[in-house]
């Protein structure tokens, strides 16, 4: 069996960085998400539901919020944590 | 639809349709003196940022993006902001979890094709041909299921114009008798003959240069159209907060059959058209759910009607004038679902269903939709095929996050959309479907823009179209390439290659066009089983593959066949129990299939490795 190049070592090792920091993303959102939203969104009266900027309180905490959040870290993963392999050719 | 709004949906689809194939024209211009199969499959990996993002934002958003998910929402409420959630992780887990390895992977090896990549990886003839096998498997029925929904949303959008109808009446008198095409509606007949040449054709001539620039062009149409429709619609209802508040008080509309009084007897033939509004003996308000045809003389007859049950619009709805006195006595169908009766059932969860006791979305279906959205979506050998196709990381780093503020517009603002559509236009429960482009021509025509509606209405087409081009192209590839040229004739002429890639995507299309022209039942469904077979047969595969040098091939064959197997055998048994084309649901644990797949397919794919490893070490000492 051939040995790897140490760019495929490099570029295997930076990938599975990348992976389980994706992974931890989506488990931290699923996790809040789904327990918020299963905790103050379900059965509700509509004296029991008030409103932020024109959202449920619960959509607005629940998925709203998150989905801001998510979009952050979408931006500081990609422009901080997603690195170039070593030996791929600069692209504009 | 008012004749204004319908003739603008026309005129937009056309200069829509004349704009696919200026696309295609320029793009086999580009593919020419450039090597053929690379350049037809796989537009010889050049995709710059936006042709990236776009193409995989727009082949991601299917009809059911504009049709389907508006129709959900409309009928469900808030709750549809929870189902749709795991779409603000689509893109980094689409494209950041396999984007990087595989575009690496893919170049070093020269793969043109899911199948040649994963050949490749494993160097191993069989798990190239078994993926092969699995991609037509699925993606047949997928493009079944997408011709028909193009179809679909076609007579949708053009029923009112007038040459339309023309067109339609000719076509039936044409299948008329004609087996097979003759059982079939003339007016989805006509739709898919022109939906299905023109798909064929573009695709066809212009290759996977044509369908990303034509998805660059759709996808652009898709996030305009929302963003015009949210302008309008909150103007018109005052804001969201408003819009909420009386969603608040809003009860679901009740199902049932009613006695139809006309006030006097009529002296020719008269229909009462689907979707007019009756007053009721109970000084309700009800919507007719059919057409209702009464003789020269009748003044009785029994329809389906939908009964409003919120006082607020029972009193603000007008009963429709039909030159004479018609009233109606309801009776309602029983209540076995969730929510009538209720307020509140539209702004919490799990929302109102008429059928279901325990409303829409319960929350292990939750958990199962954030679960499918976000590696439903990475396992699509149609999003690995543009994975393949980007220029560099530099275009992966901004193409998710071009991505993340498409998905983020289009899905967030959508539900906004249509949760104030049920303000605008209530009872469209009678065809809620039809939600989009009601939508659509009421907000413009009161803005005064009835033009406009074009534009919004162009958006359903642009997403339908730009999945099901993606589809026709992978099958085809998946013929040419994996079959053709990799196994039957290594040595193939590019002239020869070039031929038979035109061909089979002509009759590729032309095969599912003919299959779906008497539509089978369950399509809708199929859609769902292939999406979630395809991603519960490739992901595990390809994450282990890609991220485990241990992987072998022996393993990748158990977790393709593993998660296929897992998969029909949920369908099997849903069949056996239910004796319907659905998933058997474990009790208590209703996840979809493609989460089980998913698991036996990663714990085969891992076992049979590491078993084989063992194996070899054991030989070795």
């Amino acid at each position: 069996m051939n040995e790897p190049s140490s760019a495929e070592t490099s570029s295997l090792r930076q990938g599975r960085r990348e992976l389980w920091l994706i992974l931890l993303a989506w488990l931290g959102c699923a996790i809040w998400v789904i327990s918020y939203c299963s905790t103050n969104g379900y059965d509700l009266a509509p004296e029991e539901v008030s409103t932020l900027l024109g959202f449920p309180d619960w959509v607005f905490w629940g998925v709203v919020t998150p989905w801001m959040i998510a979009n952050a870290f979408t931006f500081w993963f990609c422009l901080r944590f997603l690195k170039n392999d070593e030996d791929e050719e600069e692209t504009p | 639809m008012n004749e204004t709004t319908a003739n603008s949906a026309l005129v937009t689809f056309a200069i829509y349709l004349l704009g696919v194939f200026f696309l295609a024209w320029l793009s086999s211009r580009v593919r020419q003196k450039k090597e053929f199969v690379g350049e037809y499959f796989l537009g010889g990996r050049s995709l710059g940022l936006w042709a990236f993002a776009l193409t995989f934002a727009a082949t991601s958003s299917s009809g059911g993006s504009f049709m389907g998910f508006p129709s959900l929402i409309y009928t469900h409420g808030w709750v549809l902001a929870l189902w749709i959630a795991s779409y603000m992780l689509v893109p980094i887990v689409g494209m950041g979890l396999l984007g990087k390895r595989v575009n690496r992977l893919a170049r070093q090896s020269g793969a043109v094709t899911v199948p040649d990549l994963i050949k490749a990886r494993f160097k191993s003839e069989t798990v190239g041909m078994i993926a092969t096998l699995l991609v037509l498997f699925f993606m047949f029925f997928y493009l079944l299921a997408q011709f028909k929904a193009g179809s679909k949303i076609m007579t949708t959008l053009l029923q009112d114009v007038a040459i339309y109808q023309t067109a339609v009446n000719t076509v039936a008198g044409a299948i008329d008798g004609v087996p097979w095409v003759g059982s079939a509606e003339p007016d989805y007949v006509l739709c898919l003959l022109v939906f299905a040449f023109s798909v064929i054709v573009y695709t066809a001539f212009g290759g996977f240069r044509a369908v990303v620039w034509t998805d660059v062009m759709q996808g652009i149409v898709m996030g305009v159209g929302v963003i015009i429709l949210l302008f309008l619609t909150l103007g018109q209802v005052g804001g969201l907060t408003k819009a909420t508040e009386q969603l608040k008080e809003m009860t679901p509309p009740e199902s049932g059959t009613g006695v139809i009084t006309l006030g006097q007897a009529q002296d020719k033939d008269t229909a009462l058209p689907k979707g007019a509004w009756l007053r009721l003996a109970d000084e309700g308000i009800a919507r007719l759910a059919e057409q209702v045809n009464l003789a020269k003389g009748e003044t009785h007859v029994e329809a389906k009607l939908l009964k409003i049950t919120t006082p607020a619009e029972v009193e603000r709805i007008m009963p429709t004038d039909f030159g004479f006195p018609v009233t109606a006595a309801f009776t309602a169908e029983q209540a076995k679902g969730y929510g009538q009766g209720r307020k509140g059932v539209y702004v919490s969860a799990p929302g109102p269903h008429p059928e279901k006791e325990g409303g829409f979305l319960n929350v292990w279906l939750a958990i199962s939709f954030f679960f499918f959205w976000a590696f439903g979506s990475a396992g699509q050998p149609s999003n690995m095929v543009r994975l393949m196709a980007f220029k560099g990381t530099n275009v992966l780093r901004n193409a998710i996050l071009a991505v993340s503020v498409y998905y983020t517009v289009i899905y967030l603002l959508l539900v906004v959309i249509f949760c104030c559509a049920r303000i605008l236009l209530p009872g469209m429960e009678v065809d809620s479907d039809r939600i989009m482009p009601e939508l659509a021509a009421k907000v413009t025509g009161d803005a005064g823009v009835p033009w406009l509606a074009g534009l919004l209405l162009a958006a359903p087409f642009a997403a339908v179209m730009s999945s099901v081009d993606s589809f026709l192209l992978m099958v085809s590839s998946a013929v040419v390439r994996d079959i053709y040229q990799n196994r039957i004739n290594p040595t193939a002429s590019e002239k020869r290659l070039k031929i038979l890639s035109y061909l089979v995507t002509a009759m590729v299309g032309i095969l599912a066009m003919l299959a779906v022209l008497n539509p089978p039942q369950y399509l809708q469904d199929l859609i769902v089983f292939a999406t979630s077979g395809l991603a519960g047969c490739f992901l595990m595969p390809m994450l282990l593959g890609l991220y485990w040098p241990q992987m072998t091939a022996k393993g990748a064959i158990a977790g393709m066949l593993g998660g296929l197997g897992c998969h029909l055998s949920l369908y099997i048994a849903g069949y056996a129990v239910n004796g319907k084309f659905e998933p058997y649901k474990i009790p208590v644990l209703e996840f979809d299939p493609f989460i089980w797949a998913l698991l036996v397919s990663g714990l085969l794919g891992w076992l049979v490795s590491l078993v084989q490893a063992h194996s070899s070490q054991k030989a070795e000492v």
